[in-house]
């Protein structure tokens, strides 16, 4: 175990960035590598490339990324919470697969310009895209869960709550991923609280509303109808 | 006795909840729904809206509409805040193409890793202790400023020395304004960097300018315009290849004249004239040898621009200047009168 390994991340950071110790960056590199090479690797296979070569040099490239400019990201970087170095190092890896992709498909793109023309391209479309059933349906369900959402939320915290449940339900995220979200201010279980309260209160009322339905149709055919259709 | 409302939530939530409560309350509510039509139809409505919520989560990362730019969908992931979070958020929460990258990103960020991940990133050729050993030396020498920092342990030391109570409450006296004036500098370091970027912009901003005006020259050039005024910055543009600084003032004697060589195949020869007193009005311009013989003028009314850090900047068609001794006087215009501002005096040298 070497010196460095009980520095702070901020004083590991201010060593690399101003001394040229080689144990310092050693420890630099021992202790963010995981962190990196899971970004990277992660963000790669999304991508469609997560071959070791591929990895290993966007890995490299990340950590130069951070020695750019004399370490002026590092020299620069302002510790707000404990976590925000580890966030920090996300972010320039994943922007570092980010513009990589982005720059070796636009040069595929610019390649195979010649080669492909609207004639002989049919696409075919999805079952999701625009004007299908399913989207259709999936629009009008959406419509109908806003209305009867707006009837279960109120308070101060309107819009917050309105926002948790969207990106429960829509984005997909899971109550873990919303709480560590910035401006949530709600741990994992709040969130889950959260969620079911207004599921179980939405689904009161879309019930409700089937009920009514289903009453009014039963009524209409046995020829009764509610005064305010006549 | 039918199924309550908790029964119903405990047998809705049954398949993810690991909770014994949940499960006890289950049991019971299953042996009544055997033999209960009307709790398995109510049961069953329960379900169905909640197959409708599921419906409502996005398959497909729709197409980008007017969404923010990509890079903040890692920074909120990665719990980095900023002042527009809350309206990002918002959009990702009814965006398909947003929320997706945005769960990306939280998926790509999450900290645990799969037995897979290990073995795959345990294989890399940047995993090797080897190669991170070389890297990190090439790190250190990459752009290593000279000098060497234990910053840490001087600090460590400071703090242990000042941990009992009558040297910490001195400390805290003598610290207090030091810190604050450690903010105080940060943020006019801050200020300055903010500065030195707009200076930046600024230049290049400027020197966009004088290609566009240099374009706008030529074309002008090559519709057969004539008498068009030329600008300095345009004549600037069009390949000037000496340039000089003329102090006001004339000279005691030749020895102390300002020399300019001006190069075979110049266009144009840059002056740039000093002075103290900036001049407001029209401005000549006029070029004359040491007997007072005029050779060259011009007459404008500069720009505040043209006039910045008490400089004038004189485009003089190189042709005119062969080897000799030379004065410029510049004079200001005002009521019909003219006053004489400042005389440079200079030789040319070919």
């Amino acid at each position: 175990m070497s010196r460095y390994s009980s520095l702070s991340i901020d004083e590991l950071v201010c060593r690399c960035s101003e001394s040229g110790e080689d144990a310092a960056w050693e420890e630099f590199v021992r202790r963010f590598h995981r962190l990196i090479a899971m970004v990277v690797l992660r963000s790669a296979a999304r991508l469609g490339d997560s071959s070791k070569e591929t990895v290993d040099d966007l890995i490299q490239e990340t950590y130069l990324k951070l020695c750019s400019n004399k370490f002026r990201v590092l020299k620069n970087f302002e510790q707000r919470h404990p976590d925000a170095f580890i966030g920090y190092i996300k972010v320039v890896a994943a922007n570092v697969v980010r513009d990589y992709f982005k720059i070796s498909r636009s040069e595929k793109r610019g390649l195979n310009q010649a080669t492909q023309t609207p004639e002989d391209f049919d696409a075919v479309a999805g079952e999701d895209t625009v004007g299908s059933p399913t989207a259709v349906e999936r629009t009008v369900l959406m419509r109908q869960v806003e209305h009867y959402l707006g009837d279960c939320l109120g308070g101060a915290d309107r819009d917050r709550n309105a926002r948790i449940f969207w990106l429960y339900y829509r984005a997909g995220l899971s109550a873990g991923a919303i709480a560590s979200l910035p401006a949530t201010d709600l741990t994992t279980k709040g969130v889950e609280s959260l969620i079911f309260r207004i599921t179980k209160e939405l689904r009161e009322r879309i019930l409700d509303a089937k009920r009514a339905t289903r009453k009014n149709a039963q009524n209409a055919s046995e020829g009764i109808f509610p005064a305010e259709s006549f | 006795m039918h199924l309550t409302d908790d029964q119903i939530e405990a047998m809705l939530r049954t398949a993810s909840s690991e909770s014994a409560s949940d499960r006890e309350t289950t049991e019971t509510a299953k042996i009544h729904l055997k033999t209960c039509a009307r709790c398995q139809s109510a049961l069953r409505s329960h379900e169905e809206v909640m197959e409708q919520l599921a419906l409502l989560k996005s398959t497909s990362p729709g197409a980008p509409g007017d969404c923010p730019p990509d890079a903040v969908w890692n920074q909120l992931a990665a719990k980095i805040a900023t002042v527009d979070s809350e309206r990002y958020l918002d959009h990702a929460a009814r965006c398909e193409h947003c929320g997706t990258m945005l769960r990306e990103a939280i998926a790509d960020f999450t900290d645990e890793l799969t037995p897979g991940e290990v073995t795959l990133i345990a294989g890399l050729g940047t995993s090797m202790p080897e190669w991170q050993g070389r890297f990190a030396a090439q790190l250190r020498d990459s752009e290593f400023p000279a000098a060497v920092s234990h910053r840490g342990d001087r600090w460590r030391s400071f703090a242990l020395a000042i941990l009992k109570p009558a040297p910490l409450a001195l400390a805290a006296a003598l610290v207090l304004p030091l810190l604050l004036g450690i903010q105080t500098r940060q943020w006019k370091n801050h200020a300055d960097a903010q500065l030195a970027e707009a200076s930046a912009e600024i230049l290049r901003l400027q020197q966009d300018n004088v290609q566009q005006r240099s374009r706008i020259s030529q074309l002008t050039a090559q519709l057969g315009t004539t008498n068009v005024s030329v600008s300095p910055m345009e004549r600037h543009a069009e390949g000037v290849a000496a340039s000089f600084v003329l102090e006001p003032g004339l000279t005691r004697g030749a020895g102390e004249l300002k020399r300019m060589k001006v190069p075979h195949g110049a266009r144009f020869v840059g002056i740039t004239l000093r002075f103290t007193q900036p001049p407001s009005g029209v401005l000549s311009r006029e070029l004359l040898t040491t007997d007072r013989q005029p050779i060259w003028s011009e007459e404008s009314r500069p720009s505040v621009d043209e006039l910045r850090d008490g400089n004038l900047l004189l485009m003089v068609p190189a042709h005119l200047l062969s080897a000799g001794d030379y004065q410029i006087v510049l004079s200001w215009q005002f009521n019909g009168r003219s006053e004489e501002v400042a005389t440079y005096a200079f030789r040319v040298t070919r």
